[in-house]
């Protein structure tokens, strides 16, 4: 009986405005605080113009020769389109990735030739993935649980939890993620394959911020990304991001055209 | 000398006039001998049989007598595969040319062929997707006379699609996701979508086909089989089997692939022209009976199902032919492909023969029957040891089998392509790539950090490494972007560094082409087969008798030159086929061991019964001057009579089944028998080998058996004699 009433004031004050109202004083965050949270971590990262980067993606691997690749990113967010551009090393260039809602094409100059991909896609044969890239859908794509305030390294760092909504959707159905609790940057981000197992380990330890005359507001980046390998231990990726620039890109980029005649 | 002959005769007499008095027991021991003795020869006649076919199968196909591949393999060699599948991590030979010219110099060896296996995949895309690839190319063209065949394909595609999506509303739950999809489909067979939509706004209309309808068709095929990256020419010289179906032969210094005929045939052919192979097969091979044979029915009626197999993805005139031949073959008013074609394949016994000839001589010339055909370029992919997928299109010069194992799967199971193409997919890096790479990396300068220390290195080191530094990049877009600051804003940007506002410019394209190492040509110098990484060599023998010798000298040259090799024989590089004539071997060894048992507990103990029973007679021996040795001599001399009898019963029963099978041939019945024979048949052959050895096994087995009751027999006493 006890616990009954204990568990109905519990689900009285948990939904009353009030109690999250007092609860963001406190050590957890509430349901709406949390979705608060993802929602400006996207808005944040959200361009709403145009967005293109340099990026150069390290690879190094245990005992396999290394990869090092520089490519170019465009994307229109608002369309929901991407490019990925390879630039370098020489064997590499000319091939990319365009997406285009939930597809994700391939193009090998070598032979000419479009080919679907998967959202699990590494890209290049790297430990990066096209997420990395791309503009973030925290608040749309997962549901948040808090799992606790926690240290990491010298950051006081929001701990939680996110499920995917539709798994079908996203390159893996559950990922931990750590927020630095004062500047609400996303420093470190853990992957789970669906029958719980950890694939990646991600650690975001430079953000940048740019001002986008059309958002009128601050577009944030990670600077740098550490991609860490759980299932094939030893193997790690480090993306940079280099020249971001926000200027309007033409249509005809986002297009299998385009990519074709990048490397004729 | 001739006292002792005249002992030696009237022991022999003895002792055949007791093999014949104890009739029973002669005849139950020798019985067993003899089955002993048959099964030995038999066993091991088939076993030298099967493995002279399995070296034949396995040296002249795949692997030559030797094999050498890295000592820092971390997996052992197996060619046809192992038992833990997919196991292949066997290193890389780093320059085949030094290992080629030294070893080739070693006596009897009569050829060095490099290889490399991988797994690639034939890259055919949804036949959707290849029209669309087309339509686009004729869009950007401004061909507008191309465009209305593809459309028409196109449109008809998407009826079929529509069809589908409709029928799948019906019963699926999530009914509503069929639905759009019927809707998107009736945007395409909407005249509007080609006479409006394409021209005004084709960048639009291609993404709409490329990206909402192109996913709905699931017909793309998946296709992965084994190629083997080799010298094409020196492979077809020296593994003398080899022979070309269809086609022909990849010239030197052009880059191609020869598909397995088998593969070709059993994989890549028309799914419905596949399954009328194999009716036909059934029917007039097995003698099977549609009338009588359930399972049989239920694959024609898997085959009517699949009747869009027929027509998908062919040009709308073709399909009016299709139709109309087969409604004039029918008698049939009906234009609907599928009620004529499901109709056509409705097969009985009396209607096979006819609609199977009909249907090659009508219907296959209008259709493609394989995923491609000789002559045709096509993309193969593989997968490098990194996950990133290697692409190379490559010109599909033919088919080829090894002569008489032409219906194996095993032996077929591999594909041929040159040594440079075998390197680009297997993701082979130049020296001068790896140079450009450490270049590169050096440009970059970044800090690599391990994963254990990565959070200490990143979060915990003070917060300089997570604080914003002054960045210079995005500075130099000064025209856009603006005042970097430099300095950390905790309250509001935390550890992001900020930029001023931008404004936003006209639209200008990126740079122009990109420089790319584009690898196109279809040829290459032959000089770069041997210059260059392979996985692993096959090395031919003048005289396979002198393997173990020749196999000791590849070893002494590996050392001499510290190639860092190993070099393993044929069966061990075979794998877990390679071992299986072992563990037959030990198997049967183990069967006649217990037979032997068996048979040597019997006789012992029908001896000591014997001795027993005899105890009268032998005591009377005894009594009137037989000497001990006599009786042990007696004994043994009975068995030894009936094993030799027994033994030459044996072995001739052993040789008259080995002659038969020999003549009519032992039916290989499944794949693995037809890898293991050779072929559709066992030939086994009887060496004076088998025969000499089963005689002897017998012949000591009934003597060993006979020690302890002669024995027996040896102490019994005049005495004990005369008390009975």
């Amino acid at each position: 009986m006890k616990k009954l009433v204990l568990l109905t004031l519990l689900a009285i004050f948990t939904t009353t405005p009030a109690f999250a109202q007092e609860e963001e004083g406190g050590d957890k965050l509430s349901k709406a605080q949390m979705v608060d949270l993802l929602e400006k971590i996207d808005e944040r990262q959200r361009s709403t113009g145009d967005y293109q980067a340099e990026v150069y993606i390290d690879q190094r691997e245990k005992d396999k020769s290394e990869l090092l690749y520089q490519a170019t990113i465009y994307r229109r967010d608002e369309a929901d389109k991407m490019v990925i551009l390879f630039t370098a090393p020489r064997a590499e260039a000319g091939k990319g990735y365009l997406r285009i809602d939930k597809n994700m094409f391939m193009y090998d100059p070598n032979v000419g030739k479009w080919e679907r991909r998967t959202e699990r896609e590494r890209i290049g044969g790297t430990g990066s993935q096209r997420r990395d890239f791309d503009e973030w859908r925290l608040a749309d794509d997962f549901v948040p649980s808090y799992e606790g305030k926690e240290k990491l390294g010298k950051f006081e760092v929001h701990h939680l939890k996110l499920t995917a909504k539709d798994k079908n959707d996203v390159a893996y159905p559950v990922m931990e993620m750590w927020i630095d609790t004062k500047s609400d940057n996303v420093l470190k981000l853990q992957e789970f394959a669906l029958s719980g197992r950890l694939m990646r380990t991600t650690y975001y330890p430079k953000w940048r911020k740019v001002k986008s005359k059309k958002k009128g507001d601050w577009v944030y980046f990670p600077k740098e990304i550490r991609i860490y390998d759980e299932v094939e231990k030893g193997n790690r990726t480090i993306v940079l991001f280099r020249d971001v620039d926000l200027k309007p890109l033409p249509d005809n980029i986002f297009t299998k055209a385009w990519l074709e005649s990048k490397s004729r | 000398m001739s006292n002792f002959l005249a002992t030696f005769r009237l022991l022999v007499l003895t002792a055949a006039r007791s093999v014949v008095n104890h009739r029973m027991k002669s005849l139950i021991v020798g019985f067993i001998l003899m089955f002993g003795t048959a099964l030995l020869v038999l066993g091991t006649s088939l076993l030298d049989s099967v493995e002279r076919s399995m070296e034949k199968t396995v040296t002249q196909s795949l692997a030559g007598h030797l094999q050498i591949y890295s000592a820092d393999a971390e997996d052992e060699l197996a060619l046809f595969g192992d038992v833990m599948l997919g196991g292949d991590n066997i290193g890389e030979i780093e320059d085949f040319s030094k290992v080629r010219e030294p070893i080739e110099k070693i006596d009897n060896v009569k050829a060095v062929v490099p290889m490399g296996m991988t797994q690639a995949r034939f890259v055919m895309g949804n036949r959707i997707d290849e029209v669309i690839a087309g339509l686009r190319d004729a869009v950007d063209n401004q061909n507008w006379e191309e465009v209305d065949p593809l459309a028409d394909q196109l449109r008809a595609m998407a009826e079929d699609l529509k069809a589908e999506n409709e029928a799948r509303a019906q019963i699926a739950s999530n009914a509503e996701t069929y639905r759009e999809n019927v809707e998107r489909l009736s945007r395409v067979l909407d005249d509007t979508f080609w006479d409006e939509d394409l021209r005004e706004n084709p960048r639009e209309a291609l993404f709409f086909l490329d990206t909402k309808i192109a996913p709905l068709s699931s017909d793309g095929r998946l296709v992965f089989m084994r190629v083997l990256g080799t010298d094409p020419q020196r492979f077809a010289t020296y593994f003398d089997r080899f022979e070309i179906v269809k086609g022909e032969m990849i010239p030197p210094g052009e880059r191609g692939l020869l598909v397995s005929n088998r593969a070709y045939e059993e994989w890549l052919k028309n799914n419905v022209a596949r399954e009328l192979d194999k009716l036909h097969e059934e029917i007039h091979e097995e003698e099977r009976v549609l009338a009588d044979d359930e399972l049989l029915r239920n694959d024609v009626k898997r085959l009517q199902k699949q009747y869009r197999q027929v027509i998908f993805g062919l040009q709308p005139d073709k399909v009016a032919t299709i139709k109309e031949r087969v409604a004039d073959y029918l008698g049939s008013e009906s234009d609907d492909a599928k009620d004529l074609l499901t109709e056509f394949l409705a097969l009985t016994d009396d209607n096979f023969d006819e609609r199977y000839t009909f249907f090659y001589d009508e219907l296959a010339p209008l259709m493609r029957m394989h995923e491609f055909e000789v002559g045709e370029t096509i993309t193969l992919q593989a997968f490098t040891d990194r996950g990133f997928p290697r692409s190379r299109n490559t010109k599909f010069y033919g088919t080829f089998q090894f002569e008489g194992m032409e219906d194996s799967d095993l032996s077929g199971s591999v594909n041929l392509i040159d040594m440079p193409t075998f390197r680009t997919l297997y993701g082979a890096m130049s020296e001068e790539a790896q140079q450009e790479i450490a270049e590169m990396r050096d440009e970059v300068g970044v800090e690599d950090i391990r994963r254990d220390e990565a959070e200490d290195a990143l979060f915990g080191g003070g917060d300089s490494l997570v604080v914003e530094e002054d960045d210079e990049e995005v500075a130099q877009n000064a025209d856009e972007i603006q005042n970097t600051d430099e300095t950390q804003n905790t309250d509001e940007a935390g550890i992001a560094g900020q930029t001023e506002p931008t404004e936003p410019s006209e639209p200008s394209e990126p740079d122009d082409t990109i420089e790319i190492d584009r690898q196109t040509d279809s040829t290459y110098d032959p000089a770069q087969i041997d210059n260059g990484l392979a996985r692993n060599a096959a090395i031919l023998l003048e005289d396979s008798s002198k393997l173990q010798q020749t196999m000791a000298d590849v070893r002494a040259v590996i050392d001499e030159h510290d190639l860092g090799l190993t070099v393993v024989d044929w069966q061990k590089a075979a794998g877990i086929v390679g071992q299986f004539v072992i563990v037959i071997r030990l198997a049967l060894f183990v069967a006649i061991g217990i037979i032997f048992l068996v048979a040597l507990v019997i006789i012992n103990n029908s001896m000591v019964m014997a001795t027993v029973e005899r105890t009268g007679e032998i005591g009377t021996m005894r009594a009137i001057g037989a000497q001990r040795w006599y009786v042990m001599a007696l004994f043994l001399l009975e068995t030894l009579i009936l094993g030799l009898a027994a033994g030459l019963a044996g072995c001739g029963l052993g040789a008259l089944i080995v002659a038969i099978a020999g003549h009519t041939g032992i039916p290989a019945t499944t794949d693995f028998l037809r890898f293991l024979f050779a072929g559709d048949h066992l030939y086994p052959t009887l060496s004076v080998d088998n025969v000499l050895w089963a005689f002897a096994a017998i012949v000591a087995v009934s003597t060993i058996s006979t020690l302890y009751p002669a024995r027996l027999a040896t102490r019994i006493q005049p005495i004990v004699a005369m008390r009975n």
